[in-house]
């Protein structure tokens, strides 16, 4: 009899210590792991958020990949050679989806670079993307009015991604 | 005897069951309270608010940034004036050049390095760049400004850092002044718990805790700050537990990253990597020894040792952690004596934070809410890289209330007057800026993404872009229209007779001048001649996405639209007829800087190159012979550009939208009750529009001709015979070439010499 009240004593104590920890705010939502030593690098697949399908190739790995490449210098670089050989070799690395982000980044500099838009327009191309690739050439042409040479190359650019369609 | 005998073993008895249970209870409850310390500690992750960074500022010869305007940036980036640069963070002014020694930063197209430059500046625009000590750089990029948090409910900020990534002095600094024994004890520390005693006896009052670092990070982590006798000895055992289960590093690392710092207006300053950010603007690693000793002095008083608001006490404190590194055999004297003298290096004042940018951050959330829900916003870290360009929305703050105020009629009896703006990059869509009220920093009803209104005139674009698309009807900008009041008999058996402004009619007039001079009789004339639907057509192609009645009166503006819709649909008409979908998000990355999302540059054609080119040039015939024409002498350093006015029935809406090489932007001006502001959209939008634009010095439209374009001289007035055309005071329009004028105006036409020899005569003829 006693042991039964003891018993129930010592559950009742036991709630009450509890009872403080399950109110106490838990310091804790979803996130990453604080002790990043214990889990380190955490893959893509474990990161929080929804991760982008897209074109599966480029950022699906995760992870930085290194740093870019530093620029060579050239004292006859300009903004737009530097960011055409990050466009290019981040393509050769197939990170795609950052090559675009460079293009894009080149294109806020100076949204009148047809070069650019044409390198953007191949890097959808190459995403499997020809509908917008299309578009990026045309807007290319646009900017090319000027340049007989590369609207040529537009041009060819654009009956490439025509005949693949077909 | 007896009794005393039976009572005696009872009451032993009861003893014995009493300590036997007390003992029991005991046992559960600490293995309750060490289940529950491995469940939740191994389990440990904080709540981490999600960083809003603006788009960074782009360095580079010929970029258009002042000197000023650098500096700025700097010091929004927490960066500190010095005389002699020497650690990343740093910058100095050297007459007409800057020296910056940046931090770096990883972006989501790849990392940017910490590097030292020089960049020269002449007027508005950066000279040269240069690698100090290394030549010339085509192109940096600084850090960007962190402008605001989503913040988890705890308000607890911190930037978590594994163990190995902290600097060893300060791990040294805080065990020499918070738990020298640290690495002895087994969670709670006997001998130092009597040190204690003993020191506040003598002291009279408590001067000194005898808390382990474990103790502190269970209080901290799981118990509330009451302090009774129940609560000390719970603290005592899951710090046992704790020390028992996991390792001292990992108790060390989650203390670190714990402990609160200090405050920042509704954000918790936690972990000494943020303590870092905060009050030195600079990452943990560069901290030097005076700075790291100040840090770990601080949990103690968040407060009391607020370095910016008690110095003094900040510095007796710091000076005892680095006497109590000494005792314990850390640092040597020299080195004390040293970072004792040491000046005090914080930061004047928190990492700029600006209002917070309520307007734009509801855009953002809008363009989130497709792929994270509100939860994960606020608690998993995310780094969330905007559009946002803070130069330009610190410009469009600072003008817009002066602005309105300026317009608006004292007569108006509708309270005040509102406004909403919407500024976007007129090639990718990029959302630069927004305001959302007249006062563009305050949280509330955000007009720029919920004001729904008529939009008027600015709808008639769509109409004519649908004519010069239309494959039928030979349009041009030469077209003649009937611009004559006209009864028209709708559906439903009623009649609907629109007026022009000022009630004022001009007969037969060209298509161009129609847009220009926004002439209500001539558009509905080309609208139904066209039908609706082609009108209704071109809004979908332009990016409009909402309901619209197929009404007549569509042609004049009966569509309701919110000012980023507009937007919308003039960004279209900025970037040559390529619909790209607004955004004030590019990508998302997460804490620990891995890419997760890209919302890229997505372009469509909706509109040919060539019938571009044709509206824009009625569109900028807007600003130079129509209805913005007003403007002529504000915009003078800017022209050409393109836009159009909007006014609504009983001028309650004034509207403006236009867009030069660079920017679009849509102004809206009107009365939350919709009532009568007596402003047309030349009296009132394109004044507010004209005072923004001028100041960011919006790029002249310049779209060059594309190569199915030929120019053609045509009659003065719109003539349907060419009996009736007058040349010699001709006007030169774009043409497709495969669409030339019409006979009845082109003279440039039937260069029949009797022909010219009339028109002559018909000059002198009265």
């Amino acid at each position: 009899m006693s042991l039964r009240s003891g018993l129930l004593i010592g559950t009742l104590l036991l709630a009450a210590c509890a009872s403080p920890q399950r109110q106490s705010p838990a310091p804790v939502e979803r996130s990453q792991p604080s002790l990043t030593g214990t889990s380190a690098a955490g893959s893509i697949s474990e990161s929080p958020g929804p991760v982008r399908s897209g074109d599966g190739r480029a950022d699906s790995q995760g992870g930085f990949v290194g740093p870019a490449p530093p620029a060579p210098p050239d004292a006859r670089a300009t903004p737009t050679s530097t960011l055409m050989a990050g466009i290019n070799s981040a393509v050769d690395a197939g990170e795609l989806e950052r090559a675009a982000a460079i293009a894009e980044r080149g294109l806020r500099i100076d949204p009148r670079d047809a070069s650019i838009w044409l390198s953007l327009a191949n890097v959808r191309l190459l995403q499997n993307r020809p509908a917008e690739a299309t578009a990026l050439a045309q807007r290319a042409l646009r900017e090319a009015s000027n340049d007989t040479g590369l609207r040529r190359e537009i041009q060819a650019f654009l009956d490439r991604v025509t005949d693949d369609r077909r | 005897m007896s009794r005393l005998n039976t009572k005696l073993p009872s009451l032993r008895r009861l003893t014995v069951w009493t300590l036997l249970i007390a003992t029991i209870v005991f046992v559960l409850w600490c293995v309750w309270i060490d289940r529950q310390i491995r469940e939740s500690f191994s389990s440990l992750q904080w709540a981490l608010p999600a960083r809003i960074y603006a788009r960074p500022m782009e360095l580079y010869p010929g970029a258009g940034h002042a000197l000023d305007e650098v500096q700025t940036t700097l010091q929004q980036l927490g960066y500190r004036e010095v005389s002699q640069l020497g650690r990343p963070g740093e910058f100095r002014r050297l007459g007409q050049s800057l020296q910056i020694q940046t931090r770096g930063f990883d972006f989501w197209d790849g990392p940017e390095p910490p590097q030292t430059l020089a960049v020269f500046f002449a007027g508005d625009r950066i000279t040269s760049l240069e690698r100090i000590g290394g030549g010339a750089v085509p192109l940096a990029r600084l850090e960007p400004v962190e402008v605001t948090q989503f913040n988890p409910d705890t308000g607890e900020d911190r930037l978590p850092l594994a163990l190995g990534d902290v600097p060893l002095v300060l791990i040294e600094a805080v065990i020499a002044v918070e738990d020298s024994r640290f690495y002895e004890h087994h969670g709670v520390d006997p001998k130092g718990i009597a040190r204690a005693m003993l020191a506040n006896i003598r002291a009279g009052g408590i001067v000194q805790g005898g808390s382990t670092l474990t103790q502190q990070l269970v209080k901290n982590l799981y118990l509330h700050r009451d302090q009774t006798f129940r609560r000390k000895i719970e603290e005592a055992l899951m710090a046992v537990a704790l020390d028992l289960r996991f390792s001292k590093n990992q108790i060390l690392e989650a203390y670190l990253n714990e402990v609160y710092l200090g405050q920042d207006g509704n954000r918790a300053i936690h972990g000494f990597a943020l303590g870092a950010q905060h009050y030195f603007s600079r990452p943990l690693t560069q901290l030097s020894l005076d700075e790291l000793a100040l840090l770990a002095g601080m949990p103690r008083g968040p407060s009391l040792y607020n370095p910016r608001r008690n110095p003094e006490r900040a510095v007796s404190r710091r000076n005892t952690v680095l006497a109590r590194m000494v005792d314990a055999g850390y640092i040597t004297e020299e080195q004390r004596r040293h970072a004792s003298q040491a000046e005090l290096t914080v930061t004047p004042r928190p990492a700029y934070r600006g209002n917070g940018y309520p307007a734009f951050m509801e855009l953002v959330q809008q363009n989130l809410a497709r792929d994270y829900d509100s939860a994960a916003l606020r608690t998993e870290g995310l780094r969330i890289f905007t559009t946002l360009d803070l130069a330009m929305q610190t410009t469009l703050e600072a003008r817009l209330d002066k602005a309105v105020a300026a317009v608006q009629r004292a007569d108006s009896d509708n309270g005040p007057l509102e406004a909403a703006v919407v500024i976007t990059d007129a090639t990718n869509g990029d959302v630069r800026a927004m305001a959302g009220g007249r006062r563009a920093g305050y949280t509330g009803f955000n007009r720029a993404l919920k004001a729904r209104r008529q939009i008027g005139s600015l709808v008639k674009p769509a109409t004519y872009l649908a004519a010069l698309e239309s494959g039928a009807g030979d349009y041009s900008l030469a077209t003649v229209l009937s611009d004559a009041r006209r009864e028209i008999e709708l559906d439903n058996g009623t009649y609907w007779s629109p007026s022009n402004y000022e009630n004022r009619y001009f007969g037969d007039v060209y298509l161009f001048d129609a847009l220009e001079r926004s002439l209500n009789q001539a558009t509905v004339d080309l609208g139904l001649k066209l039908g609706l639907p082609a009108t209704i057509d071109m809004l979908r192609r332009l990016g409009y996405n909402g309901d619209v009645a197929a009404y007549p009166s569509l042609l004049l503006g009966a569509v309701d639209m919110t000012p980023i819709e507009v937007a919308q649909m003039y960004q279209t008409l900025a970037s040559g007829g390529f619909r790209t979908p607004l955004r004030a998000v590019e990508a998302v990355m997460t804490g620990d800087g891995q890419r997760l999302q890209r919302y890229g540059l997505a372009i469509e054609q909706v509109a040919s190159q060539r019938s571009m080119f044709l509206l824009e040039h009625a569109l900028q015939g807007v600003f130079s012979r129509g209805t913005a024409r007003t403007a002529q002498s504000t915009m003078q350093a800017n022209l050409p550009l393109a836009g159009k006015t909007g006014t609504t029935n009983d001028l309650r809406d004034s509207w403006f939208a236009g867009y030069g090489d660079d920017l679009v932007a849509v102004v809206w001006l009107g009365h939350d009750n919709n009532g009568a502001t007596g402003l047309t959209g030349a009296t009132g939008a394109l004044k507010v529009w004209s005072d923004i634009m001028s100041s960011l010095r919006i790029e002249p439209r310049t779209t060059a001709p594309p190569p199915d374009i030929e120019w053609r001289q045509v009659s003065q007035n719109a003539v349907r015979d060419p009996a009736y055309r007058q040349c010699q005071d001709s006007v030169l329009l774009p043409f497709a070439e495969s669409r030339p004028p019409d006979r009845a105006v082109d003279c440039e036409d039937d260069g029949s010499l009797f022909n010219r020899v009339l028109d002559r005569f018909r000059v002198f003829s009265p």
